[in-house]
């Protein structure tokens, strides 16, 4: 591909000075200069799948805190006991969120009388039923969901999150 | 279910990003922020010394930090017409919100025009005119020369008061110092309009005439005065959700006690305690729920009275209060007139307020205790009274208004520290223009004369009628009548034959109808009703200064470039004052083509020292350069002097080069 391009390049040249085609050839090595080489790097965050519970460990309703995609990323499970359309799991009712606050940081709590993550920083509360919509607050995200997987023997992975986590410009460091 | 953006990462800001001041444009309290930009084709590292914070960006950042950034606070857009990348982040250092984003300002990036990622796609980018029956893209010099045209020809038959004018004149975005200015200095300076209404109202007046009137302009505390207030009442405001960073970073501190070493700093031996709040309010809100929360529930006192009797309530404070002597009586000898026959004419006992509104007489005096009573050892109480919608646009705005004012009066609660009686705005301020006396009150109620027919040419500035006026329906069905006759009368003429046109249009305006020019960022309602739109730029896309709610002036840093052909406002106003200086001199009226001279500004810059800085109170020491050095944090209006030492650092170290105002002091 680069050295397509490149021939079009010398070819678009040649054109505009006029030079004859004989020496393109050599025209064209003169021009390719040592080449360095690009990073390349992959367009998406490569997540690890990380054996976060057992199903045996959730209550429903209770918060169950567990940490991905790695120890500096607190998040919870929950049990939600009503079959939602992120859910995971046999009844398709459990969900994992990070629990930093995308506003500034701060940490979340879960109040199981609503189903919420709510921040005592300035007040923002996420829905755990509706793929953490912010349901008021200051945060211009919803709250970072966990995409999860549960083998036969009833484990829990996480493989990926949905937004971006706070405090950090990649979500795996 | 919840929008995701599946975004895991975002392009790190490198340490040699351009940064600019930004003041959020879309609420009065005008947080601080910083726009960096860089090419897009590169970005920083994780290393301290690859990016713009320093620090080691490949570890996890705690609760607050500088060295994150949502994903809303990116983008990709043009900067002189290379694509770069941006991000909009609030600024730490800046008094007004010490880092603090809201849902709104914390956007400002995602919600600027880029066709690389398709935000705001909206925006208007080029002149367009009516032509063949539709709306279609034209250059400025066709589109003002229509307008210019048409305008001098309603002048000649109707004179100026056939021009009617919509004009924003606030600050932030849509405003600022610069664009009331070009505006002002176009229908005021050049002519002098007088059909003229503003953004959110049906004519030309102020929302708060009652306090003004009175002597105590309306932005007369500072954020920090929250902060310092033993008691805060809080009329018809929901601060939490409109004023977001204030209330946050200056309320909160009060409410939560943690302001009190502030407080004995300032007061010195006067006894202090964590702030109480009264708030006036028929509907729980939000921001009670919140001081609840900070201050405990027993020193918060939601009074929600009936709808629509502030009145009586503030009448019956007022009479209990000089009852019981808690009244600042040099202060009222000094600073104010009839005290005592504004106290007998207002006189309301607390159980004719208490039927009145609702409250538990016990309520209404253990919050006149609040707000009055004096401290141990008799120190006068500081009360805080903030005031927005629920009183202004409740019934009887005048006298309500007045009412509050009394209060605050009586208790020696203005100008002093820890009190103020203010609005809490709704947008910032930049109210910059040659006097508008000729306008008169009460003002001409502007969307009324347009229902009866009034008028030939209507100038549209960031306003929308349709969604702001009283009686929308019956003013949008005469509105759309008089445009369409004139749509119809336009689609008989050849475009090309200007003459043709601009007589085809006469006509249509001798029969009633109108001719309508829209300046705006994006389409409106009223808009397509026009028969002219204009393409503005928005705060960031140009040069802007504007003041917030304690008079705070900065300059927002233009970072990005305007959406295709989109100019200034001010600038704006000048091509349609050249334009008419031209037509009116091509068609030998040379008299009034001068009144159009004076408008030969090539950038905003150029307004702004045509009119804040010749005009305003201290506007001679104020300058961008000066403004570009004081940042996020500027200066509390108004300007009144340069203190030497200041001016020695500010002019000498930083300033170098372009100094118009070298013996400013
Ligand atoms: S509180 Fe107002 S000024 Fe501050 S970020 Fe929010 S909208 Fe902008
Ligand atoms: S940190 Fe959670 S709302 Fe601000």
């Amino acid at each position: 591909m680069k050295r397509c391009d490149r021939l079009v390049d010398v070819g678009r040249r040649q054109f505009l000075t006029g030079v004859s085609a004989a020496t393109a050839g050599i025209t064209a090595s003169t021009m390719l200069p040592s080449e360095s080489r690009g990073t390349p790097s992959s367009a998406l965050v490569r997540y690890p799948a990380n054996r976060l519970a057992n199903l045996s460990d959730l209550k429903v309703n209770a918060p169950f805190y567990v940490s991905y995609p790695d120890a500096n990323a607190p998040g919870v499970l929950i049990k939600l006991g009503v079959r939602v359309p992120t859910g995971a799991g046999p009844e398709y009712d459990i969900v994992g969120f990070s629990t930093t606050c995308p506003h500034k940081g701060f940490p979340l709590s879960y109040r199981s009388a609503d189903k919420t993550l709510d921040c005592p920083g300035h007040y923002s509360r996420f829905d755990c039923e509706k793929g953490g919509q912010q349901i008021w607050g200051q945060s211009t995200q919803n709250l970072p969901q966990y995409a999860l997987r549960v083998d036969d023997k009833g484990d829990i992975y996480a493989e990926g999150v949905d937004e971006l986590l706070y405090g950090r410009l990649s979500n795996v460091l | 279910m919840a929008y995701k953006r599946q975004i895991g990462r975002l392009p790190i800001i490198p340490a040699n990003a351009k940064e600019h001041n930004v003041v959020c444009h879309y609420c009065i309290v005008g947080c601080g922020y910083k726009a960096y930009t860089w090419d897009a084709r590169y970005e920083g590292g994780t290393a301290p010394d690859e990016n713009k914070f320093g620090v080691d960006l490949s570890t996890q950042q705690g609760a607050d930090t500088e060295a994150w950034y949502a994903p809303a606070m990116y983008n990709l857009v043009k900067q002189n017409g290379h694509d770069v990348h941006v991000v909009i982040k609030p600024d730490k250092n800046c008094v007004v919100n010490s880092g603090l984003g809201s849902v709104r300002g914390a956007r400002m990036a995602e919600m600027s025009y880029s066709r690389a990622r398709n935000t705001q796609l909206r925006r208007l980018t080029d002149p367009m005119v009516w032509r063949y029956g539709q709306m279609q893209p034209t250059s400025w010099d066709d589109a003002l020369d229509l307008v210019a045209r048409v305008t001098a020809a309603v002048i000649a038959e109707q004179g100026e008061d056939g021009v009617f004018v919509s004009a924003f004149d606030h600050g932030g975005a849509g405003g600022g110092y610069e664009n009331t200015w070009g505006t002002g200095k176009l229908y005021f300076g050049a002519m002098k309009v007088k059909n003229i209404r503003i953004h959110n109202r049906p004519a030309y007046n102020s929302e708060v005439h009652a306090t003004r009137d009175m002597g105590v302009g309306e932005l007369n505390n500072c954020y920090e005065d929250a902060e310092l207030a033993d008691t805060i009442v809080a009329v018809g405001t929901n601060a939490l959700e409109t004023q977001t960073n204030y209330f946050l970073n200056h309320w909160v501190p009060n409410l939560r006690g943690t302001s009190i070493n502030k407080k004995k700093a300032e007061f010195g031996n006067e006894p202090v305690d964590r702030c109480r709040i009264v708030i006036v309010d028929p509907r729980r809100t939000v921001t009670t729920n919140a001081c609840e929360v900070e201050a405990g529930k027993e020193n918060v006192l939601h009074l929600a009275l009936n709808s629509g009797t502030d009145l009586i309530l503030l009448n019956a404070w007022l009479t209990y209060v000089a009852d019981k002597g808690w009244i600042d009586k040099a202060f009222i000898a000094a600073s104010t007139r009839d005290f005592d026959s504004a106290l007998a004419a207002n006189k309301v006992s607390i159980d004719e307020a208490s039927r009145v509104t609702g409250i538990p007489s016990g309520d209404i005096i253990k919050a006149a205790e609040w707000i009055a009573q004096p401290k141990h050892g008799g120190a006068r109480r500081r009360a805080m009274f903030a005031y927005e919608k629920g009183l202004i646009w409740g019934n009887d705005n005048y006298r309500t208004n007045g009412a509050l004012v009394n209060l605050a009066l009586a208790t020696g609660n203005i100008g002093r520290p820890g009190g103020g009686c203010v609005r809490m705005g709704g947008h910032q301020e930049g109210y910059s223009r040659p006097s508008d006396a000729h306008v008169g009150r009460p003002a001409a109620y502007v969307d009324k004369l347009l229902i009866e027919g009034k008028g030939g040419v209507h100038h549209i500035w960031g306003c929308d009628h349709y969604k702001t006026t009283l009686n929308a329906l019956q003013f949008k069905q005469a509105y759309k009548k008089r445009t369409d006759m004139v749509k119809d009368a336009m689609s008989t003429a050849t475009y090309g034959d200007r003459s043709a046109m601009v007589n085809a249009i006469m006509d249509a305006i001798r029969k009633g109808g109108l001719f309508a020019v829209d300046v705006d960022i994006v389409p409106t309602k009223i808009g397509e009703a026009c028969h002219v739109l204009l393409p503005a730029a928005t705060s960031g896309e140009m040069n802007l200064t504007s003041m917030n709610g304690e008079r705070r002036m900065r300059l927002t840093e233009r970072y990005m470039d305007p959406p295709g052909q989109a100019m200034p406002d001010c600038l704006i106003a000048a091509r349609i004052a050249n334009h008419m200086e031209r037509v009116l001199r091509e068609t030998g009226k040379e008299q009034l083509a001068d009144n159009f001279r004076g408008f030969g500004w090539k950038t905003e810059e150029d307004a702004f020292m045509d009119g804040y800085h010749k005009h305003e109170k201290g506007g001679e020491f104020v300058t961008y350069a000066r403004l570009r050095a004081m940042g996020t944090n500027g200066f509390q209006e108004p300007a009144v002097g340069i203190e030497r030492l200041l001016l020695s650092k500010l002019d000498l170290e930083h300033l170098p080069q372009r100094l118009p105002d070298q013996n400013a002091s």
